[in-house]
């Protein structure tokens, strides 16, 4: 099912065409509405007529979120605040919040987006949609509600937490789709599995994001729920989810590129990468209208496919997020992402993903410890064949991420879970 | 007969924890043991009711899980426990591990071996009594 096929399906050169001019409309609303950009721009030299399109998007400067903290609350908005018709921010874990803002328009470009997003899960006006992404400052919530509404389907508005009315009301309104962190999503399989609830609902596809997670966790929310993972990709900043949206194939997030430009740039030297590299992702957003952003960094690690994807949409892919460039860990030397941690550990398929990882400093030794629960699946009567599971865990991390750590079992549910982002690192060291 | 194994971390308190439970469960230990490493153990226990047992322990968390033994009541004498290795090995039956407890002129000897079955019926057949 593709929302808009006009767009979705657009060939290359009239998409680059669109983008191009919708980027320059943009760089002149913005040089004369955001003081910010105007001063950035003036410092690099850059004048309007510079940007004559998407061939000169490297030319524009950079937008961090500090930039936007530095601006807070309303900095950075491009519009007067009797246009702006709502706000949403997202909490940081350190220092402020980031605070974006909505114009109408803007919040019909996003209700669109996400219909899109759930076209290509296949969800529809024939369908229930839980979702349970909590309702307020945070995108997730409103965000997938909008385009719930857009699409006609049934919304559920559970919004996030109290685990017991989302089971009740999975069991009881019997939606065909929920949304949520996958993460959650998995704490509700368990919660369900273990009330012998599992038979009881008719969930038949999951709409997932506003965390990373790996395909492995992926394949571990299908088998328990029987269902199809989809993910969907968004950050607040730049409209909040449905920025990307996987469909169906479940092969890279479709980019809606008629709103946001994406780059791939190596985070150290801030160069672009060549088409289908690995890097940083960096978006600018050429339709908003409140909070237009230049190249914001996401500080997510990924690539872009610009082949046609089998669904028949043209537009760009993104893979999978593989880590955060600031959830990235040096251990040593080396560059350690905790989701290749949560990979390793899928693999021996027989712990599920609930983990730790501790890294503290010993004698000026960084160290490296991962806690993982000890599940039923896997407990054994026996010493000798818990310790060879512990090596076996400790064998595959090594493998995968190349330095030593140690693995240490713990009794279930001891390790703290979580109803928003998963909390998976504890960092001791103090540098 | 079924024995109970739990894991669980060598923290203080974890074993008085199963204690409690398994006390508020009206659940009586018959006999006991712990294999342990660094930093776990495993706790096996015979139980007046194994399957509420476990359920009970089940509930709080535990990772818990029955197990086949097999319980020889002998008599309290020099030479019974060899006499019950002698069967088990001369029978081709491997122990994976054994404990046991003796009270008077009452032994009883807990076996896991790698063929319950098999190791049940050569110990009647030499004429053990089962606990
Ligand atoms: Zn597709």
């Amino acid at each position: 099912m593709i929302w808009n096929e006009h767009i979705e399906c657009m060939d290359r050169e009239q998409i680059e065409k669109l983008q191009s001019q919708r980027l320059c409309e943009m760089v002149e609303r913005v040089y004369y509405n955001v003081p910010f950009y105007r001063k950035k721009m003036q410092v690099l030299g850059l004048e309007i007529g510079d940007i004559k399109g998407i061939e000169d998007l490297h030319k524009l400067p950079f937008t961090t979120k500090d930039d936007l903290r530095e601006n807070y609350p309303f900095g950075m908005f491009a519009v007067p605040m009797s246009q702006v018709v709502r706000v949403h921010a997202s909490s940081g874990t350190t220092g402020l919040p980031t605070v974006v803002g909505y114009t109408r328009n803007d919040l019909s470009n996003w209700s669109e987006i996400v219909a899109r997003a759930l076209y290509g899960a296949g969800v529809s006006k024939e369908d229930r949609i839980q979702n349970s992404y909590g309702y307020g400052l945070f995108t997730g919530g409103l965000g997938l509600h909008g385009g719930a509404e857009k699409v006609g389907a049934t919304i559920l508005p559970l919004s996030g937490g109290n685990t017991r009315k989302q089971i009740q009301s999975l069991v009881d309104f019997e939606p065909t789709a929920i949304s949520c962190t996958p993460s959650y999503l998995l704490y509700l399989a368990e919660t369900l599995k273990e009330e012998e609830l599992l038979d009881k609902i008719k969930l038949r596809v999951a709409i997932l994001g506003a965390e990373p997670w790996t395909e492995n966790m992926r394949k571990e929310i299908e088998k328990q729920l029987n269902i199809k993972a989809i993910d969907i990709y968004g950050l607040s900043e730049i409209m909040g989810p449905g920025v990307s949206f996987e469909c169906i194939n479940q092969c890279g997030s479709h980019i809606a590129e008629d709103h946001f430009i994406p780059e791939i740039i190596d985070p150290k030297t801030l160069k672009p990468l060549p088409r289908g590299s690995e890097g940083e992702l960096v978006f600018t957003t050429i339709t908003k209208e409140a909070l237009p952003l230049f190249r914001y960094r996401t500080k997510d690690l990924s690539s872009l496919i610009y082949e046609t994807c089998e669904c028949g949409r043209t537009s760009v892919r993104m893979t999978k997020i593989t880590g955060r460039t600031d959830d990235m860990l040096i251990i040593r030397g080396v560059n350690v992402f905790p989701s290749q941690i949560e990979s390793a550990l899928l693999e021996i398929g027989e712990t599920q993903p609930h983990y730790m990882i501790y890294v503290d400093r010993v004698n000026n030794l960084d160290t490296l410890e991962v806690w993982v629960e000890v599940d039923e699946k896997f407990f054994s009567d026996e010493i000798k064949q818990l310790e060879a599971l512990t090596r076996k865990i400790t064998k595959q991390i090594v493998n995968i991420i190349g330095i030593s750590v140690k693995v240490k079992l713990v009794e279930p549910k001891t390790i703290l879970r979580s109803e928003g982002k998963a909390k998976r690192v504890v960092d001791r060291r103090h540098i | 007969m079924k024995q109970i194994s739990i894991f669980v971390e060598n923290k203080p308190g974890r074993l008085n924890e199963v204690t409690k439970i398994l006390e508020n469960c009206d659940i009586n230990i018959l006999a006991l043991t712990v294999a342990d490493s660094n930093e776990y153990g495993i706790l096996r226990l015979l139980v007046s009711n194994a399957e509420s047992a476990l359920d009970c322990l089940k509930n709080e968390n535990f990772s818990v899980k029955l197990v086949d033994v097999i319980a020889v009541n002998v008599s309290n004498i020099k030479g019974s426990l060899h006499r019950i290795l002698s069967v088990l090995s001369d029978g081709g039956i491997s122990v994976e591990y054994m404990y046991g407890y003796a009270e008077g002129e009452i032994a009883a000897l807990i076996f896991k071996t790698n063929d319950p079955i098999l190791a049940s019926k050569l110990l009647e057949e030499n004429n053990f009594k089962f606990l």
